[in-house]
């Protein structure tokens, strides 16, 4: 059996574990202001989407053996280096509205009043040091995650169900579908996870079966994210909207905590771990990236350098963040979509229909004969 | 340069006092009733001198001897007379006065170009006692000794199989340690033998006065917290981890023994857990967790919480840690840093003082110190219990403690400057580092990450004897079946 740097079951706990966490944060929030109780209706969109990428990159990789950044450089070097480097770039604009959520997020959850953006810095010392670590460290992140993320999961839900108010998700189509639609590509980013899932299947090498652990667990980790949607929205109603980073909002009115304290926090917090291995993985996609197409073999300086320049931006952008936050997430989702979802599409039909050509060709060939 | 032996007694013994000029080294020269000049050279402490006079000196001495027959008829002469067990010729100088110094007694026959090396050995040694780190209310009561010769006694006494292997090689320029390296041929991965080989191999050092020093020479990262050799005093444990498919190393010297590769889960694992029901083990193993978890960050978010979000806290907790500290002189960073250093001070006073005071040491210094500080109202009540708490805590795990002091430390800074933000962010790193810091090809967090399901049966969790009827499959070995069913 081929040795992966990334198997079956890790790229299965990584969609189920590690990818919902990323749409636990702000994408609640965002839903809830633009559809209302209709909040589940663009989601599920979003996650069709994004399962179609991962089923066309998924079914690439089975018939060629390898990833499409892969393929791209078998068949044509420097073509294949050219579209790393531009994948890396995606990827780095791709982590922006990421990490400016995720510093908003730790002021909310960590502190009681608002801390210095440089009380935030220290983790791009992490993101750093992540980023010089391979596809291997993903998989082997995303086996931790069934701890860190399922448990702690698992109990905000118990902690939320007792307070939330499904009737509130009632009546289903309460804004016109053109809406969910385009509330969908106002969010596209949150299921563009297509431009992680490209990277990510280089390392990857297909096995009998593979699709039975993967694509339930996928399943596994979309539900946890639409049941999440659900209950935050069963919590706050029309108030979601101004609940930003939902996670921590959700299991704050269980009746005990009144007495106990913030004890739903440590799950967060534990959430948040995986919340930070989540942030920092298109910055360490990106970099990986870089030093294959640029065949560097210092990932530290270059790793150093792209989480100095990251920090400096975030610290830029962080003070206009209401003009640059719907930037990145609404402007720059044609991008996003286009190459987290129509290129892994494209790749596969181009495939499929290369294969079927030389099939065509053979059977001429067997007639002739 | 290896020199040989000269075919001229006197020069040979001249040679020897050349090469072992130290006092306790004795040459006592004797002759033969045939007027043969014979020397035993032996160092002063080392031998058995009962056994050297009734099985070498008293037969030597009315031994009528013509050496006319050459070395043939010599080595003849000697196997009738001398019924030695351990007798060995040797024609090196060097290797002869090696052996002197390594306790045996060396015997020179007149002219002669070979020495005879007589395993007279006799070191002084400590009885084998209850191992005073590693004790167990259930389950063998042995512990390993600083005498690697008795240690490999104890090893085999328990792995009674032609399989079980003890390459002993000599590590140390000065002190010429006995370094012993066991494993179960057959069951071990050779790929692993061959890197601890390696690995000895690239380090000329001077001296080995304990194990830890080969631990260090086997360690992959050398400024890494986390260790990545095994150590155990317990002769079963080390033998249950050679079967398992671990190569062991005991060293001449050191009560403590080293087992690689190693995985982070073995701290929180006791040798006395396969002594009991595998359901109570997995009790215990989950409660050392829990305090080790509990001891690491306990201080941290208690500072934390009380410097960044207040809201962790009960309100009932939070009014009393209010009243508590309202009135001290210290703020809560230096409260808690102040305890935690007194606490650290007082376990090290404790450990290095003679027995008899450090009890009374630890009562003045836990119950005294303590009580004084909070009636003198320079630290709070909430503050010891948390530091006290978060030290017991640290010893359900006695192999963790030295790196979760660190890590408790470091919790306690990040927590202190950067709130619950840098003690998560701090447990995400440690983690990544945990998952990439691999040591022979171990990953220091496996069996759970990378996940391997049948290793998971003894991890945290211990199954049942049955269900642990392959070995694990982390060490690759190459026989995977322990344990079958007739």
């Amino acid at each position: 059996m081929k040795r992966t740097a990334i198997n079956a079951r890790q790229l299965g706990f990584f969609l189920a574990f590690l990818l919902p966490v990323g749409k636990l944060s702000e994408l609640p929030s965002l839903l809830s202001g633009k559809v209302g109780g209709d909040l589940l209706l663009p989601a599920f969109l979003g996650l069709t989407v994004e399962f179609l990428s991962l089923f066309a990159l998924f079914s690439f990789t089975k018939k060629t053996g390898m990833g499409p950044l892969a393929y791209a450089e078998k068949k044509n070097a420097k073509l294949g280096r050219v579209l790393r480097v531009a994948l890396a770039a995606v990827l780095l604009v791709y982590s922006l509205p990421f990490l400016l959520d995720l510093e908003k997020f730790c002021n909310v959850t960590f502190s009681d009043t608002e801390p210095t953006f440089f009380s935030f810095a220290p983790f791009f010392i992490l993101c750093g040091f992540i980023c010089t670590k391979g596809i291997k460290a993903v998989g082997r992140s995303a086996d931790l995650c069934p701890v860190l993320f399922f448990l702690p999961f698992a109990m905000l839900t118990v902690l939320a169900f007792s307070s939330a108010d499904l009737s509130s998700l009632l009546p289903v189509f309460e804004k016109p579908l053109f809406t969910n639609v385009a509330t969908f590509f106002q969010t596209a980013p949150f299921f563009s996870s297509g431009l992680l899932f490209l990277p990510l299947f280089d390392g990857y090498h297909y096995h009998e079966g593979d699709e039975k652990k993967i694509f339930p667990l996928y399943f596994t980790g979309a539900a946890a994210v639409l049941l999440f949607l659900a209950l935050f929205y069963g919590l706050y109603g029309p108030l979601a909207v101004s609940e930003h980073y939902a996670i921590t909002k959700i299991g704050m009115f269980f009746p005990a905590l009144s007495t106990l304290g913030r004890t739903d926090l440590f799950f967060v917090y534990l959430i948040t771990v995986v919340l930070f291995f989540f942030t920092a993985l298109p910055v360490q996609l990106a970099v990986g990236e870089l030093q294959k197409g640029f065949q560097l073999q210092n990932s530290l300086l270059l790793s150093t350098l792209i989480n100095l320049a990251l920090f400096f931006a975030v610290l830029f952008l962080n003070r206009r963040y209401n003009t640059v936050y719907p930037f990145f997430i609404k402007t720059l989702a044609p991008l996003y979509l286009v190459v987290g979802f129509l290129l892994p599409l494209l790749v596969y039909l181009g495939i499929l229909l290369k294969r079927r050509g030389q099939v065509r060709v053979e059977r001429r060939n067997k007639h002739a004969r | 340069m290896n020199k040989t032996f000269f075919s001229d007694h006197q020069k040979n013994i001249n040679a020897l006092k050349r090469l072992l000029p130290a006092e306790d080294i004795f040459f006592h020269a004797f002759s033969l009733i045939s007027g043969t000049p014979c020397t035993l050279v032996y160092a002063d402490g080392m031998v058995n001198k009962g056994l050297l006079g009734e099985l070498v000196l008293r037969p030597l001495e009315n031994l009528k001897f013509e050496n006319d027959g050459g070395m043939d008829a010599l080595k003849e002469v000697l196997r009738r007379e001398l019924l030695f067990p351990e007798l060995k010729e040797t024609t090196e100088l060097n290797g002869a006065a090696k052996e002197v110094l390594d306790g045996n007694a060396l015997l020179l026959f007149g002219d002669l170009t070979v020495g005879f090396i007589v395993g007279t050995k006799m070191l002084p040694v400590r009885a084998v006692t209850e191992p005073p780190t590693d004790a167990a209310v259930k389950g063998p009561r042995e512990g390993f000794i600083e005498d690697v010769k008795t240690n490999m006694v104890l090893l085999r006494k328990r792995l009674k199989t032609g399989n079980l292997r003890m390459e002993t090689s000599r590590v140390g320029k000065q002190s010429d340690t006995a370094v012993c390296l066991c494993y179960l041929e057959g069951i071990v991965d050779p790929n692993l033998k061959t890197e601890i080989e390696r690995r000895l191999q690239t380090v000329e050092l001077d001296c080995v006065p304990d194990s830890s020093y080969i631990a260090t020479v086997l360690t992959e990262r050398k400024h890494s917290i986390f260790r990545s050799v095994g150590t155990t005093e317990r002769p079963d444990v080390f033998a249950a981890k050679l079967a398992e498919g671990r190569v062991g190393v005991l060293v001449d010297g050191s009560p403590i023994a080293l087992t690689v590769p190693f995985a982070l889960v073995e701290d929180f694992q006791a040798g006395e857990d396969y002594y009991i029901s595998p359901f109570m083990a997995t009790v215990y193993r989950v409660l050392r967790l829990i305090a080790v978890v509990v001891a690491l960050i306990l201080p941290a978010f208690y500072l934390s919480s009380q410097l960044f979000k207040i809201q962790l806290l009960p309100l009932g907790l939070t009014l009393t840690i209010v009243e508590g500290t309202s009135r001290l002189p210290l703020s809560p960073s230096m409260e808690i840093f102040v305890v935690l250093f007194v606490f650290e001070v007082l376990r090290e006073a404790s450990v290095r003082m003679p027995k008899y005071v450090g009890s009374a040491l630890s009562i003045v210094g836990a119950l005294v110190l303590g009580e004084a500080a909070v009636s003198a109202g320079f630290l709070s009540t909430p503050t010891i219990i948390v530091v006290a708490v978060s030290g017991i805590c640290l010893y359900t795990a006695p192999n963790f403690v030295e790196t979760g002091s660190l890590l408790r430390w470091i919790f306690l800074l990040v927590g202190g400057s950067l709130g619950p933000f840098g003690i998560v962010l701090s447990v995400a790193f440690v983690l990544y580092y945990l998952i990439t810091a691999d040591s022979f090809n171990v990953p220091p967090l496996s069996p759970f990450s990378p996940i391997i399901s049948s290793d998971l049966k003894d991890s945290i969790a211990k199954y049942t004897m049955y269900a642990l009827n392959k070995r694990p499959r982390l060490f690759n070995s190459k026989n995977k079946t322990r344990l079958k069913r007739k």
